[in-house]
């Protein structure tokens, strides 16, 4: 990859970022919020969004998440005017635009595939826009040379896209998008051609971008490392629905249901019900399982209780109060260590934190598990 | 079974086998290719009395105003028909790719229609209808009073040819705008462009190098086309002077050479043009699972606006068509809309006293796509599959027929081989049928080799070391599972040979050295020429018509049933 050439790399850090700060400051505009209102959409007789209700606060960074056919991109791509019209309403800065063209709407909008035209030179590339907007030329260089800094593109400016990495495209289709200075910025899963390790930069500048400029942003991905490391606040799709909207420690602590619970990391669902007796309310597994107590407020009833691998700890020897299991299988994980941990009929996943030299337990090892009534949410079925 | 498997462990593809293969070949394509042509240049350029190598047969052909003009002329015809052919195509496309439009299929299957007929067929019944005396200006005249000269010398040519060879720009312009990723489009309406800019500026661009490769095709075609000017009298253009001086003056006259280097060193200025276009710009952009360009609905207006244009650029398209076909049932048809009457004797003469000729197509053909088959075949497995050095030079030669005009190698043959006498028979090998077969396969044998080529790379090497792993020899894998799976394209590539091959004019018209020998392209050209066999002239033109017509349906049947198969 050319990538470990760019010049992020090389150059002097501060003189870099000071450089880009000067850049940011001629690109910047007053953040606005984004208001969707009831927003449904069909392809024909199927139904891909149904009744998206969401805002998106000024300045934020926000992610679409789901996996495939979650209807994240349609909702992305409504916003920017593009596929069948939608029904309900779609307000940037208090203003319905789910009427107008797009290009009539102002939103920036980075492509999966960077969609550089390869007619057109890196600079050509990156002024299309200033050019239909008919800015004065000069301004038109200062600002493809601002964007250009801004995502340390310079020196490339009289390059062809098919002479770049997918890195250096993944830079100049952002820097085409900031130049026009939109008032949102959308980005269509756009690290998702990049290999892993360059997918790890290239969200952290776009995170920096972001920041220096404010643009209110949305950010559609599949991938919940990406969504929680960049993002403020997710929302969580599937089937056209928003399953859980929230910040991503919040919606990871908290899951409002078992697909969300799974679709973020890995979680232990144990279906049961929950019975109010004399020393509070007692969860139940079912089958000859084991009972837990839970936190107060828990509703009453039939559900799944949820438990990451992480919120079990083992405790030592089966002893009489605790829960006793068998080790069924061990993963190494780096970090850490999972277990599967039979008792009875179910298996929990527990993970143990590793260190150096630490020793493992062995299959058929018979063990104890505590687990905090915190690190268990019972969720109504 | 084991003991011929053992045996065969030792042999893998005796390594002298691919080698024989490569010769044959090459000496194939060198005595009739290469020889022929350079025969030619070499002619154009050496002195008619000394045998020296010279400029004066240039400097003669440009001296004479009769040949400045044929130049300028042909020049001037292959410039304006482009221009016609993009006026015909451009907005099809545009159509087809853009909108959702119900007369899109319509025109992707009739605008294929020209290319099943060479121009020189429609020509002279397309006189009948647009001519100064034809039906349309009769119509014109009576009721407004003036005539338009659709046909009127160069422009009959004009028409005529742009008609025939607007699905060239068509097939390649739409090819590219298919290629043209949605995104492309979106990401300049999400910065601010709409409407006709962003066509100009976006979409033209992008689609540009299959317009140029069209273009250019077309450019190539209507240079050196033979028959059409030939047919409708029109002299004074390059290749119809080529052809009288030859036949009439004989092959030592210099001036049919001096006007084959020019008509070649066209063909490959073209060529080379369209090669620069297309070089580093390969902006297929479509990305996996999306498909061109996003396509809207039409409002009312609009739909009918877009029927009016399409249907009026259909019904200049088909009117050889149609003209042909009322002039092969049509007893007399002078000065009049429409024939006199109407009759099947036509079709009676065709299958009776000129049944020869057909006979003769089938037989010249076959014979030529077989070995175009045969060849192109052995040509992509040698360059894919083998480690000869220079394999890919039999392919790069083989293509380069495409830059050589037919009356170019008509001439070269005719040249190279006159004094070559058959072995048990008192003929040249000039004169005997067999050259035209030749010809013909030579001239076919790139379209039909980029088949082989598709062909053999949808067959992946993987499936042939399984087959040598379990223990077959090369040639019994070449047999069992390459040939097999590579069926669909060795059709394709017999069909388009045959198809094409079929209704050569401008190599048959010189290499046909008597009547009996003549296909059906040289029948029509027979008929064509004298008032009263303009009947049965149509008559085997709306056979020849049908003959590749058939073919190539039949072919797109077994190349879908196979794909279908495999799926």
């Amino acid at each position: 990859m050319k990538d470990t050439q760019s010049p992020v790399l090389v150059e002097n850090e501060s003189t870099d970022g000071r450089r880009k700060e000067s850049a940011a400051a001629k690109l910047q505009t007053s953040p606005v919020r984004i208001d969707i209102e009831k927003l449904s959409l069909s392809f024909g007789a199927t139904e891909v969004l149904k009744g998206i209700d969401l805002s998106v606060e000024p300045g934020e960074f926000f992610a679409f998440l789901g996996p495939s056919g979650s209807g994240k991109s349609t909702l992305l791509r409504a916003i920017a005017g593009f596929g069948p019209a939608p029904r309900g309403r779609i307000l940037i800065d208090g203003e319905d635009i789910s009427g107008r063209m797009p290009w009539q709407r102002d939103v920036g909008m980075v492509f999966q595939n960077y969609a550089l035209w390869p007619h057109l030179s890196v600079a050509r590339n990156v002024a299309y826009g200033l050019e239909e907007r008919h800015v004065p030329r000069a301004e038109i260089k200062t600002r493809v040379t601002a964007a250009l800094d801004l995502v340390s593109m310079t020196e490339y400016a009289n390059r062809y896209p098919s002479q770049l990495s997918g890195g250096q495209q993944q830079r100049i289709a952002l820097a085409r998008t900031i130049a026009v200075e939109p008032r949102v910025l959308l980005l269509d899963e756009p690290l998702s051609n990049l290999d892993a390790g360059l997918r790890v930069q290239m969200r952290q500048e776009i995170l920096q971008l972001q920041r220096r400029l404010g643009i209110t942003t949305i950010f559609v991905t599949h991938d919940q490392e990406e969504a929680n490391t960049i993002c403020d606040r997710i929302a969580v799709m599937a089937g056209g629905v928003i399953q859980q909207l929230g910040s991503p420690a919040d919606v990871y602590d908290n899951p409002a249901n078992e697909f969300v619970a799974r679709f973020l990391g890995t979680a232990n669902i144990i279906p049961g019900r929950t019975e109010r007796t004399a020393t509070g309310l007692i969860f139940i597994a079912d089958g000859d399982g084991f009972r837990l107590p839970l936190e107060d407020g828990v509703r009453e009833g039939r559900g799944n209780l949820v438990i990451r691998p992480q919120g079990i700890d083992i405790v030592g020897e089966p002893s009489g109060a605790s829960i006793s299991g068998v080790v069924r299988s061990a993963e190494f994980l780096g970090s850490a260590t999972r277990y599967s941990v039979g008792i009875g009929a179910l298996a929990l996943l527990v993970d143990v934190k590793h260190v150096r030299g630490k020793p493992r337990l062995s299959v058929g090892d018979r063990l104890s598990l505590s687990i905090l009534p915190e690190q268990a949410i019972f969720l109504t079925s | 079974m084991n003991s011929s498997r053992v045996a065969s462990y030792g042999l893998k593809l005796p390594s002298l086998r691919p080698y024989a293969v490569y010769i044959v070949i090459a000496l194939f394509l060198i005595v009739f290719l290469a020889f022929p042509v350079l025969k030619v240049i070499y002619v154009a350029f050496q002195d008619t009395h000394t045998g020296s190598l010279t400029l004066v047969n240039f400097h003669d052909f440009f001296s004479n105003s009769l040949f400045r003009e044929s130049f300028c002329n042909s020049l001037y015809v292959a410039c304006v028909s482009v221009c016609l052919a993009s006026a015909f195509a451009l907005p099809l496309a545009y159509f087809t790719s853009r909108f959702n439009f119900s007369g899109s299929v319509v025109i992707q299957t009739l605008s294929f229609i020209p290319l099943l007929m060479p121009p020189f067929i429609g020509a002279v019944a397309l006189r009948l209808l647009l001519g100064t005396n034809g039906s349309v200006n009769l119509l014109l005249r009576s009721h407004f009073g003036f005539t338009i000269p659709f046909m009127e010398g160069l422009n009959g040519v004009i028409l005529v040819d742009s008609i025939h060879y607007f699905p060239f720009i068509l097939i390649n312009l739409s090819a590219s705008l298919s290629n043209i990723d949605r995104s492309m489009e979106e990401a300049a309406q999400t910065l601010g462009s709409s409407g006709f800019r962003l066509f100009r500026k976006i979409v033209f661009p992008l689609s540009m190098p299959g317009f140029i490769a069209g273009a250019s095709l077309v450019f190539v075609k209507v240079f050196d086309d033979l028959g059409t000017p030939l047919l409708l009298s029109v002299n004074k253009m390059l290749p119809p002077q080529a052809y009288l001086r030859i036949t009439s003056i004989g092959i030592s006259d210099p001036m049919g050479y001096v006007i084959s280097c020019i008509l070649v060193a066209f063909s490959v200025f073209a060529m080379w043009v369209s090669f620069l276009g297309m070089r580093g710009k390969d902006y297929a952009t479509v990305q996996k699972g999306g498909g061109g360009l996003s396509k809207r609905d039409l409002r009312p207006m609009e739909s009918a606006a877009c029927y009016v244009v399409v249907l009026l650029i259909l019904v200049i398209v088909l009117a050889p068509h149609v003209a042909l076909l009322l002039l092969s049932f049509g007893t007399v048809w002078s000065f009049g809309v429409l024939p006199n009457g109407y009759t099947l004797a036509h079709y009676h003469q065709a299958f009776t006293t000129a049944f020869g000729f057909i006979v003769n197509t089938i037989l010249y053909a076959g014979l030529a796509a077989l070995i175009d088959v045969l060849i192109g075949t052995a040509i992509a497995y040698i360059g894919q599959r083998s480690d000869i050095i220079g394999r890919k030079w039999l392919d790069y030669l083989a293509t380069a027929a495409l830059g050589i005009p037919g009356i170019v190698i008509g001439i070269g043959y005719l040249r190279a081989f006159n004094n070559v006498n058959m072995p048990f028979s008192d003929q040249t090998m000039a004169s005997w049928w067999g050259v035209i077969v030749i010809a013909l396969a030579v001239r076919r044998l790139p379209y039909a080799l980029r088949s082989c080529v598709a062909g053999l790379q949808q067959v992946p090497v993987s499936l042939e070391e399984a087959s040598q792993n379990i223990g077959a020899t090369s040639l019994r894998t070449i047999w069992r599972i390459v040939a097999p799976l590579m069926s669909g394209g060795l059709v394709a590539a017999f069909v388009t040979s045959f198809a094409t091959a079929a209704v050569e004019l401008s190599a048959t018209l010189m290499l046909v050295s008597k009547q009996e020998d003549g296909p059906i392209s040289y029948g029509i050209y027979l008929y064509m020429q004298v008032v009263s066999g303009r009947g049965a002239g149509a008559a085997l033109g709306i056979i020849a018509v049908i003959i590749v017509g058939l073919a190539t349906f039949l072919s797109h049947q077994l190349v879908a049933g196979a794909r279908r198969k495999m799926a």
